[in-house]
């Protein structure tokens, strides 16, 4: 023999044919816990249970024998030693049918160790059922003139510790296959090794010296990830790492769950990538929530969350757990919190956990990520806005990270000269800006967070001639809202059975409108405090205790039209009638509480029991809210098949201005909710899945407006009622290396009545058919098209005047009477409410983009086309001044934006 | 920077930037409710818009047919109307005005069999029309109930107080009843048709519904019409006649292309001489509104506004204010008139109205050439 060793590390069978079984792994042991949203934020349990089979999928090609390399001789007489790794292609038989080397070594070695590798034969690798399949392996020769053993296997280095674990994509759990991850000894001296995730994302390093080690992961596509970790002597180190995708140059990623019970018995999943790429949103996390199923088209480019047949108001919005007044800017534009910030959207369109109250539509909670340990940066301009954000350590301080970011509208600028231009009465644009700041510190058991941030909408129209029916409406035109929230959040890990998440934050809200001499003014000082407590009370149950209080007082001064007085013909011009002036300061306090429990009698099997106690000190009443949820696997394994349900009370208090006189009365209770679902979900192929769920919402104590009879604005009851019910279809293609598409479809229909004895009529946003498409092809040298396709029912609206192109249009039938002390015209309407339906809106948004990667930085554009075939949408009817002719109002036309984003 | 300032160039794109935004949807608008187009209600003015017990109230309706004349050999005569006066309906529940329709429906039975109540209450009407086609000042008296006040009880909170409706019509045929259909929602159907000489129904172009209202206070509380001393053309009176009419330069821009300017369409619009128009009121036309405080407690005045109406052209804007409830009298009450693009005699008028009910109204007369 000779006297060099040749030790085979067999330290990577990494599979990259895409055979493999993509199951979840287990939580990470030391990935950048920031990162990992699609995990429960809380580190719950029952996802490691539920991750452990997976393991077991697949078993790797093993030699059966070894085949001795010959050691070069010109490389033995010069004293050379090398490393060769070869990528050796083994059928299903254990033929190495390929073999080429992917690190040479030079001197002759590469050549020796091919020769040795296809005389080896192979144990091929196997699925779990034993079944053989053909894969691509990466095999190590290590020539050494120093080793004096015999170079069989079995005399090979005693491994002596161990790094493994698995690649996933981030926010799908998907395993990620090919991927180069590289690891390098915190050694002077020490060589880099390298291996190629196997298609199960795994990737093992066998072999390893103890001590720290440097880890590099890169794919296409996807943020390299670079961390330090460290191998204890015979210790075992098994890892997740999540890569975010990257190709927009985002470095995280964002989640939308969608109907997500705790521990996510149901998910829906919107990756960034997808959410950078769905046209008609340019890029805009939050947008993308409108293309989900159970959400009804907003009208125009407003940006209302309509859910589930709810309006508007009854679906919260939060920033990490606590509420602010809005998410989007004006119109929809864009939302609150930048995208870049975001590291996950939680959307629950119903059967909500027991930590939401307040209200009975949805929920919407935006989290704000961690900032990277690295200096990163990012400008981006686009025709409607520019932001700028940089992140990294903080100096000097360590451990500490921070993040700033701001992003400011520049509409104003070019569109009020356009306006102008075209002669429009109006000539101002809307203006809006937030920024977001934040240091972070993570330790081992948790992390501590304070962050400020707002959002600031300013709107101010200088109208030169009265409007139309109104001679008192001229001058400016002003609306602000502004929130500002500086907050704190821990997250302590106590031990493995307990846990605590606090987030407190002091909030301003203002909304400040004036029209004319008219004006309201709202500002609220609140103190919004969250409070979790988890405790695993065993390994199958776990329970959550919760506090969520909000607190402060709101101050509102106002000059406001006064209700129509004895000897004032109604119907006046909105600008003429007389006013009230309101100011007061109202103190406010809603404190609730919350018990849940997560019970997994079976590894298939969730329950999610829930009970929450609410009380508004507006109102002095408590409303108690008891909810429970449950999944069930039919099949455990791929392809799964789960089925789930839920029921569930949920109460929104009225809006203070309903509860607090003099503008709303006092006697009136909280809306009342009952939220019925149940769903199957279904895995097709690994990458195609469908879920199918039904829904029915019972409302009952809605807060209505009624006739007042003591001169005040209006009369409140909680005399209204109504339902929703509905089906929602998902067919979601989820992201691979090229393409990423869904389908959605919602079936729905929504009513209301006034009270019980009352017509009950339907909303108009009800919306029967809901349809959107859409899918975006990544061709590669930095190329990506996707479009949308939307066809929605039309929104509904109360007719005055009939459509002229209808068989029983009258259009002789007198539609108004002119009311002589205004000179104005009442109409006479002619349906009954909501009863005609406007035409179906159909859409094609399209996007392209492209992306230069330097050395140092990433440049990218895009083109982001709404309405790419200009269809003229119907958004509403306007009448002429005596309701004899009507006309279409249509929505947003053929409007291309184009924009520009660097990156460090 | 305005738009004399701006670069040609920048002109160029932001032109561009307007056809890209606005030409993909733009139709035309509506006409101007200043426009006289059809026949028209542009006024009701009373007597007493705050009345008492037992007091006589005149009411006047201004009205006048835009439509055009006769057809036929007629062709230059203006078109025959019947004019309808209603009272009778007082204090319905919650002061709404279409709760009075279904007692207006018996009333107006009768005159499915071309019989017309003697009660006061209903007055149908044949005015010979002048030859310029309006009846000015066609009246309707009613005396004022004395329980309109003690027939309802005194409310919880405010002053003590009635109030009557009046209904009206002017009709370019003939009235008759219709029956009472439910519309779906709170108002039903009008029960009034008004038919042509053919027996077709004629649509709202021919066929004007209105109604008014009257308080009468248990204070005795007044409110007087805001008055005007009459109307100016560029600073000179106008003429209340035909024969006096100032003569002004025709607009070329047809009226169909003056609709689609905003379009991107003719742009002639803008070299057409325009004249101001402005009705003459006096400062103090405004009342003390006894209900109305600011929020220090300081008394408010009426708020006071008049519409501008033409036969031919534009005016622009429709309407105006003339008094603000805290800023007081506005001097800037004119509007703009755009002659029409066809040689004739015109008529321009402006209706002053306060927030409680008073009105006036004045003519004037112009020539285009």
């Amino acid at each position: 023999m000779s006297r060099f060793h040749c030790a085979i590390a067999i330290a990577t069978a990494t599979l990259l044919c895409s055979v493999g079984h993509a199951q979840e792994a287990p939580p990470p042991t030391s990935a950048p816990k920031a990162d990992q949203p699609q995990f429960d934020s809380k580190g719950r349990e029952v996802e490691r249970e539920r991750a452990q089979p997976d393991k077991r999928k697949v078993t790797m090609p093993k030699p059966k024998g070894y085949v001795a390399p010959e050691y070069p001789a010109a490389a033995r007489a010069a004293g050379v030693e090398g490393v060769v790794i070869l990528k050796l292609t083994i059928d299903a038989d254990g033929k190495v049918v390929n073999a080429k080397v992917a690190e040479a070594a030079g001197h002759g070695f590469d050549e020796a160790a091919i020769r040795a590798a296809k005389m080896t034969a192979f144990e091929p690798a196997r699925f779990a059922n034993g079944n053989p399949f053909k894969a691509i392996i990466r095999y190590r020769y290590e020539f050494s003139l120093e080793a004096e053993a015999e170079a069989e296997p079995e005399s090979a280095p005693v491994d002596i510790g161990i790094l493994k674990g698995k690649l996933l994509v981030q926010g799908l759990g998907d395993p990620l296959a090919g991927a180069t991850v590289t690891l390098t000894p915190q050694t002077a001296d020490a060589e880099p090794r390298e291996l190629t995730s196997a298609s199960d994302g795994s990737f093992d390093f066998g072999n390893l010296e103890a001590g720290a080690y440097r880890i590099r992961i890169e794919a296409e596509g996807y943020n390299e990830l670079v961390l330090t970790e460290t191998v204890e002597p015979n210790g075992e180190l098994d890892v997740t790492y999540r890569l975010s995708v990257s190709q927009a140059g985002g470095v995280f990623e964002v989640l939308v769950e969608s109907d997500k019970p705790p521990r996510e018995v149901t998910k829906r999943t919107i990756t960034k990538r997808e959410i950078e790429r769905i046209p008609g949103t340019n890029g805009d996390a939050l947008r993308s929530i409108q293309s989900l199923p159970g959400v009804a088209r907003p009208p125009g480019i407003l940006g209302a969350l309509l859910v589930r047949g709810s309006s508007p108001f009854d679906t919260q919005t939060f920033v990490d757990g606590i509420p602010v007044p809005l998410i989007y800017h004006f119109g929809g534009l864009s939302s609150v919190i930048p995208t870049e910030l975001l590291s996950k959207i939680d959307f629950y369109p119903g059967n909500f956990s027991a930590r939401y109250g307040r209200a009975m539509g949805g929920i919407v909670d935006a989290g704000i990520r961690s900032p990277s340990d690295e200096y990163h940066g990012l400008m981006q301009v686009d025709l409607i806005d520019a932001r700028l954000m940089l992140e990294g350590p903080v100096p000097n301080l360590d451990g500490w990270t921070f993040a700033a970011a701001g992003r400011r509208s520049w509409l104003d600028a070019w569109l009020g000269p356009v306006l102008e231009e075209a002669g429009a009465g109006v000539t101002q644009a809307p203006r809006y800006y937030d920024y977001q700041f934040m240091v972070e510190r993570k330790y081992d058991t948790g992390k501590f967070r304070t962050s400020f941030y707002g959002s600031d909408d300013r709107l101010e129209i200088l109208v030169g001639e009265p409007a139309a029916g109104e001679p008192a409406l001229s001058g400016n035109i002003g609306l602000i809202t502004l929130f500002q929230r500086a907050q704190v959040d821990l997250e302590h890990r106590f031990d493995d059975d307990n846990s605590i998440d606090l987030q407190v934050a002091l909030g301003r809200d203002a909304i400040r409108f004036g029209l004319a001499s008219l004006f309201f003014d709202l500002e609220v000082l609140g103190l919004y405090t969250r409070t979790e407590y988890t405790h695993r009370l065993a390994k199958s149950a776990t329970m959550h205790l919760g506090m969520d209080v909000q607190s402060g007082s709101a101050a509102v001064t106002a000059r406001v039209p006064a209700p129509n007085r004895p000897g004032q013909p109604p119907n006046q011009p909105f600008s003429t009638r007389n006013t009230i002036a309101v100011d007061q300061v109202t103190p406010f306090l809603r404190p609730a509480g919350y018990v849940e429990l997560e019970l997994t009698p079976l590894s298939r099997w969730r329950i999610v029991p829930g009970f929450r106690l609410d009380y508004a000190a507006d109102t002095e009443k408590f409303d108690a809210s008891p909810r429970f949820n449950t999944a069930f696997d039919i099949v455990e394994d791929f392809p799964r098949t789960t089925i789930k349900g839920g029921v569930g009370v949920f109460h929104q208090p009225p809006q203070y201005q309903q509860s607090v006189e003099p503008l709303g009365n006092e006697g009136i209770a909280s809306n009342l909710a009952i939220h019925y679902g149940v769903g199957i979900e279904q895995e097709l192929t690994q990458q195609l899945e469908a879920s199918v769920e039904g829904f029915y919402k019972q409302l009952d104590h809605l807060v209505v407006a009624g006739a007042s009879q003591s001169g005040a604005f209006a009369e409140y009851s909680n005399a209204a009622l109504g339902s929703a019910v509905g089906a929602e279809l998902l067919v979601k293609y989820k992201p691979d290396a090229h393409f990423f598409g869904w389908l959605a479809y919602t079936l729905s229909r929504s009513v209301r009545q006034d009270n019980s004895d009352a017509e009950a009529f339907p909303v108009p946003w009800d919306q029967t058919h809901i349809l959107t498409v859409l899918g975006s092809y990544r061709f590669g040298s930095g190329w990506e098209v996707g479009t949308r396709f939307r066809l929605v029912s039309g929104n509904l609206t109360t007719p005055n005047v009939c459509d002229f192109t209808e068989e029983d249009c009258d259009p002789t039938r007198i539609n108004a009477v002119f009311h002589a002390p205004t000179g104005a015209y009442t109409p006479i309407r002619f349906g009954s409410t909501n009863s005609e339906r406007l035409p179906v809106f159909h859409t094609l948004d399209v996007r392209i983009d492209k992306a230069w990667q330097f050395d140092a930085w990433k440049l990218s554009a895009y083109l982001d086309v709404q309405n790419a075939y200009n269809s003229q949408n119907v958004e509403g009817i306007t009448y002429n001044f005596n309701f004899t002719n009507r006309q279409y109002v249509t929505g947003i036309p053929f409007l291309p934006s184009i924009g520009l984003r660097g990156e460090f | 920077m305005n738009n004399q300032q701006r670069s040609p160039w920048l002109r160029w794109i932001l032109a561009l930037l307007v056809t890209a935004l606005l030409v993909p949807s733009c139709v035309p608008g509506f006409s101007a409710p200043s426009k006289v187009l059809s026949l028209r209600i542009l006024a009701v003015t009373i007597d007493k818009p705050y009345a008492n017990p037992g007091d006589d109230v005149t009411l006047r309706m201004t009205v006048t047919d835009g439509l055009g004349n006769r057809e036929g050999p007629d062709s230059t005569l203006p078109r025959d109307l019947q004019l309808l006066w209603i009272g009778g309906c007082t204090n319905p529940e919650g002061d709404q005005y279409y709760l009075c329709i279904e007692q207006l429906a018996e009333r107006l039975a009768p005159l499915a069999d071309g019989v017309v109540p003697t009660d006061g209450v209903v007055k149908l009407a044949t005015p010979s029309a002048s030859e310029d086609g309006e009846v000015d000042a066609h009246e309707f008296t009613f005396t004022v109930a004395d329980d309109i006040i003690s027939s309802r009880p005194k409310p919880a909170a405010g002053p003590h107080y009635g109030i009557e409706y009046v209904f009206f019509a002017a009709c370019a045929g003939t009235l008759r009843p219709a029956a009472l259909q439910s519309t779906g929602g709170e108002v039903p159907d009008f029960p009034l048709a008004c038919v042509g000489p053919d027996g077709e129904e004629l649509g709202s172009d021919s066929f004007v519904i209105g109604y008014t209202q009257i308080y009468v206070f248990a204070d005795g509380r007044t409110n007087e019409n805001a008055a005007n001393q009459g109307i100016t053309l560029n600073g000179r009176e106008m003429a209340t006649n035909p024969d006096d009419a100032e003569t002004v330069r025709a607009c070329s821009v047809p009226f169909d292309e003056r609709r689609t300017a905003s379009c991107g369409g003719s742009t002639e619009l803008d070299d057409c001489n325009k004249y101001v128009i402005r009705v003459t009121v006096e400062e103090d036309v405004a009342e003390t509104d006894p209900d109305a405080t600011d929020p220090d407690g300081k008394p408010l005045d009426e708020v006071v506004w008049v519409n501008y109406f033409t036969e031919g052209g534009d005016v622009s804007p429709s309407l105006a204010l003339i008094n603000d409830a805290t800023k007081g009298f506005q001097k800037a009450h004119e509007t703009e008139w755009t002659p029409p693009d066809i040689p004739g005699l015109y008529r321009l008028w402006a209706v002053v109205r306060d927030q409680r009910g008073g009105s006036s109204v004045v003519r004037g007369w112009v020539r285009v050439e």
